[in-house]
């Protein structure tokens, strides 16, 4: 039964309108609240922004730096606001050669940001059980841009499983766009999905993965951007001519019989 | 909880595409297991129909189509006078409940001789209504409303284009224009294009039907003409703004132990 509310869940978040995902999402919650934690970790809104206030730093928060109410930041791997002494004991903060993964990953991913986005904010935040590279581990990528009215957020989810010399690297990548003109002008908002796995060498321990995940979430990430443009303006502009007709239908169902007709005559 | 969960209700029906909203109801009837909310779901239901419209299809000999909403309802009924028609829909299961015949509106029938091939050269798949107003004052105002749907859910995709235009045959005035163009796209994702847009201003018209049709049809045009001009510059101006195609080296970034040299070439 719980699985069929879920089901359900999606395919209603899936139809409305995703300008409003945080409140649809909250509104779904009350409706259900046993749905609360497998939506809260598997329906993507749009990214947070908190201040760094040691590192003077912006980062994104997400479901995966998230403890209670506070966010780790990745500059400093400390959580923001400070968690209560006893829930700061328990919880999770990466260490070793994880970390230092973590923290060589954050500055690609803000030289990657700033080529290519001009602005904005990223965080690469990762996670296992023992701190150790060999053993595997999952992560996320975060980057975020805002403009005026508009904004992209893109959400990399993956999981990397180490065997041998080589990684095989599985990723679930999320663009949420919002572009807005202001006034009775257009609103065009929502998200596209996209999930790909990329099996590659480990060469130089650390820094290959930099190179595997870098350049994959790089590839993926552009292949996104150009299926974005093809719905948001292509699509979008073709269902509407399909919805109205700028020329007179009488005269296009004409001539398309005239076509039909020489094309019969020629056989 | 009840009143909370009637604006819940509210807001998440209202915020869905009406093209979807059978697959809604079935969505929200099987997340809500612990509430009971048909009675709030079919005032919500009703709630949108009045005032964002629905298209029915009359299950009488014709199948004709028509169009429910606040501005042809009477005592519980939906009156087409220009079908000659009058009858109750179930909100909750969006069906036509009982179906009577009605004298016909030979004025709107002689009106509609004229519009209806205009219509049918703009829209392919459309449902349609002209409600006479029903103020004294007032008795020469006619309201047309009209939904253009295209419903292709094979490919992931349904639109919606909205149009109700007000006129007053007499005077010679369009009072009133509102447009609203709704397009969804769910592959993989979900992607929703809304355009709403309204005429501030009366605007009149000469030579009777035909000038009326000049001037809805001229605004109509226009509106879609900008849209598909907002679509070109949201491409070349905001979206290039958000994430270049490629970084401003012009080349794929050279991951690995260097990679922040770039900043220092800077």
């Amino acid at each position: 039964m719980s699985d069929q509310s879920y089901d359900a869940s999606l395919d209603l978040l899936r139809r409305l309108n995703p300008s409003n995902i945080k409140a649809n999402l909250s509104h779904l919650i009350k409706l259900n609240p046993e749905l609360s934690e497998d939506l809260l970790s598997s329906i993507d809104i749009p990214l947070s922004i908190q201040q760094d206030s040691k590192q003077n730093r912006k980062y994104l928060c997400c479901d995966y730096n998230r403890d209670l109410d506070s966010f780790r930041s990745p500059w400093s791997n400390v959580y923001y606001p400070q968690l209560p002494t006893s829930d700061e004991e328990e919880s999770y903060v990466p260490a070793g050669q994880l970390r230092e993964l973590e923290t060589a990953l954050n500055e690609a991913f803000d030289t990657y940001r700033d080529l290519y986005y001009d602005g904005g904010v990223s965080s690469v935040y990762l996670w296992n059980d023992d701190d150790k590279l060999e053993s595997g581990f999952s992560g996320v990528v975060l980057l975020k841009k805002t403009n005026e009215e508009d904004s992209w957020d893109s959400i990399h989810v993956f999981e990397c499983e180490v065997s041998g010399a080589k990684a095989e690297y599985k990723l679930t990548s999320t663009v949420i766009l919002s572009l807005n003109e202001q006034g009775d002008g257009v609103n065009m908002n929502g998200n596209l999905v996209r999930q790909n796995s990329k099996t590659a060498p480990v060469v130089d321990g650390l820094t290959g993965h930099i190179v595997n995940i870098g350049s994959f979430i790089e590839d993926v990430e552009s292949q996104l951007r150009n299926l974005l443009q093809q719905v948001y303006f292509d699509k979008n502009k073709d269902i509407v001519a399909e919805l109205r007709s700028l020329v007179d239908l009488k005269k296009v169902s004409k001539d398309k019989l005239k076509q039909k007709e020489l094309i019969n005559a020629l056989q | 909880m009840s009143n909370n969960l009637s604006d819940i209700i509210d807001s998440l029906i209202s915020d869905s595409p009406s093209t979807e909203l059978t697959q809604v109801v079935k969505d929200l009837k099987q997340i809500s297991t612990t509430h009971n909310i048909t009675d709030d779901l079919e005032l919500s239901l009703k709630k949108h129909d009045l005032f964002k419209f629905t298209p029915v299809q009359l299950p009488n000999g014709t199948k004709d189509r028509t169009i429910i909403s606040k501005h042809n309802l009477k005592q519980g009924w939906f009156v087409d006078s220009l079908r000659g028609y009058k009858f109750q829909y179930d909100h909750l299961n969006r069906s036509v409940l009982q179906c009577e015949s009605i004298d016909k509106d030979d004025k709107l029938v002689q009106l509609d001789a004229k519009i209806r091939p205009v219509l049918e050269s703009i829209y392919s798949d459309f449902y349609y209504i002209l409600i006479p107003s029903d103020e004294e004052d007032q008795d020469q105002e006619v309201r047309l409303i009209l939904k253009s749907i295209k419903l292709n859910n094979a490919n992931f995709y349904n639109g919606e284009w909205t149009s109700e235009h007000l006129f007053d045959l007499e005077s010679s005035e369009l009072l009133e224009s509102k447009i609203k163009v709704d397009a969804h796209y769910y592959e993989d994702g979900n992607v929703r294009l809304i355009k709403e847009s309204e005429l501030s201003q009366a605007q009149k018209f000469s030579n009777g039907v035909t000038g009326l049709f000049d001037v809805i049809v001229d605004l109509e045009n226009s509106l879609q003409l900008d849209l598909n001009k907002s679509f070109v510059q949201l491409n070349e101006n905001q979206f290039k703004k958000l994430r270049r195609l490629l970084p401003v080296t012009r080349s794929k970034v050279q991951w690995g132990k260097n990679v922040h040299n770039y900043k220092l070439n800077q």
